[in-house]
């Protein structure tokens, strides 16, 4: 849309249906390489959300699994109540406190997944404070790979929400 | 004791950190700068644009607040700018990396809007060098020619 407007916008046969257009007519040159611009600076921080949220989702819902495939049958009332607390945290609570425990494991791709949710939290939360060590979507992608690759079900879906547009 | 005295004696050793990390930064944006424009003099293609100097107020984790520079340049209707990303930046260097220097250690970015060229700078003790990467091809050392090629595709 940029390239349009920077380049063919004024050369658009405008004597015809086009011109008559309500919503082009008053399109100019300026205005649209202005707003394309505006929608493309944020376009790498918005990859960035993206890839982590599905890396996020991914990542809960394989944690929840795991840990429901090695549940004995409980009875008692107290443990369900612990139990149902804890699959609570696992799917809607802090993401940090999910990753932490994993640190016995691989403290250095925690770390790095870790370092990419700081940057995610920042751009979410409206880039208001000191910016945290800068992500591109390359880099993010390739940092929270590893972590899917753990499970291959896991990166196969992601793969396919990413080439389909499903992301989010 | 002056205000200054005062002020040095108990500054957090954090600032005296932070402070050294953003003027080492800013420094070595103004060298990129000097580079790139001293490229575009030597060869004889700054007298057809218009060069524009830019300035972003930054802040950053573990450096604070601060004001650093930029270049615009600008061809007819076309603007290419060269805007600075960060000192913190988490971008591995590929084939470039060295024990102790796997990361860039700072970010700057070329682009028209529409595309964008990454920088990434490389500290070592020998010194610094940026590399340059994008979507299309792997992360390679800048210099002149290919300043000039990215110029070249951003600008047409």
């Amino acid at each position: 849309m940029g390239r349009l407007g920077e380049k063919h916008w004024n050369d658009l046969p405008w004597d015809g249906g086009l011109g008559r257009d309500h919503h082009l007519k008053d399109l100019t040159s300026a205005g649209i390489l202005d707003d394309s611009r505006t929608v493309l600076d944020d376009l790498d921080d918005l990859c960035v959300l993206l890839l982590f949220s599905v890396f996020e989702a991914a990542i809960r819902e394989r944690v929840l699994a795991e840990v429901e495939a090695e549940l004995p049958p409980l009875r008692h009332v107290a443990i369900k109540r612990a139990l149902d607390e804890m699959k609570e945290g696992i799917e809607h609570g802090s993401f940090f406190k999910v990753l932490e425990p994993y640190k016995d494991g691989d403290a250095n791709l925690i770390e790095q997944v870790n370092q990419v949710r700081r940057y995610r939290n920042w751009v979410a939360h409206g880039r208001r404070t000191g910016q945290p060590a800068a992500v591109d979507p390359t880099t993010a992608y390739s940092r929270l790979k590893p972590g899917l690759l753990q499970s291959s079900s896991f990166s196969g879906r992601l793969r396919l929400r990413l080439y389909t547009g499903g992301v989010g | 004791m002056t205000l200054r005295e005062f002020l040095l004696k108990n500054a957090p050793r954090e600032e005296v950190s932070r402070r050294r990390c953003r003027e080492e930064w800013i420094a070595a944006i103004d060298r990129l700068l000097a580079q790139l424009r001293a490229w575009l003099t030597d060869t004889g293609t700054a007298e057809l644009l218009d060069l524009e100097p830019l300035e972003f107020e930054k802040r950053e984790q573990g450096l604070g607040a601060y004001h650093v520079k930029g270049l615009a340049i600008n061809f007819g209707e076309r603007t290419v700018k060269v805007v600075p990303v960060g000192r913190l930046v988490l971008a591995h260097l590929g084939p470039y990396a060295e024990a102790g220097h796997e990361n860039a250690e700072g970010r700057v970015d070329i682009t028209n809007g529409a595309y964008k060229y990454f920088l990434y700078r490389k500290l070592t003790d020998a010194g610094e060098q940026w590399l340059i990467q994008d979507e299309r091809a792997g992360i390679r050392p800048l210099d002149r020619d290919q300043f000039e090629a990215v110029l070249q595709a951003l600008l047409s």
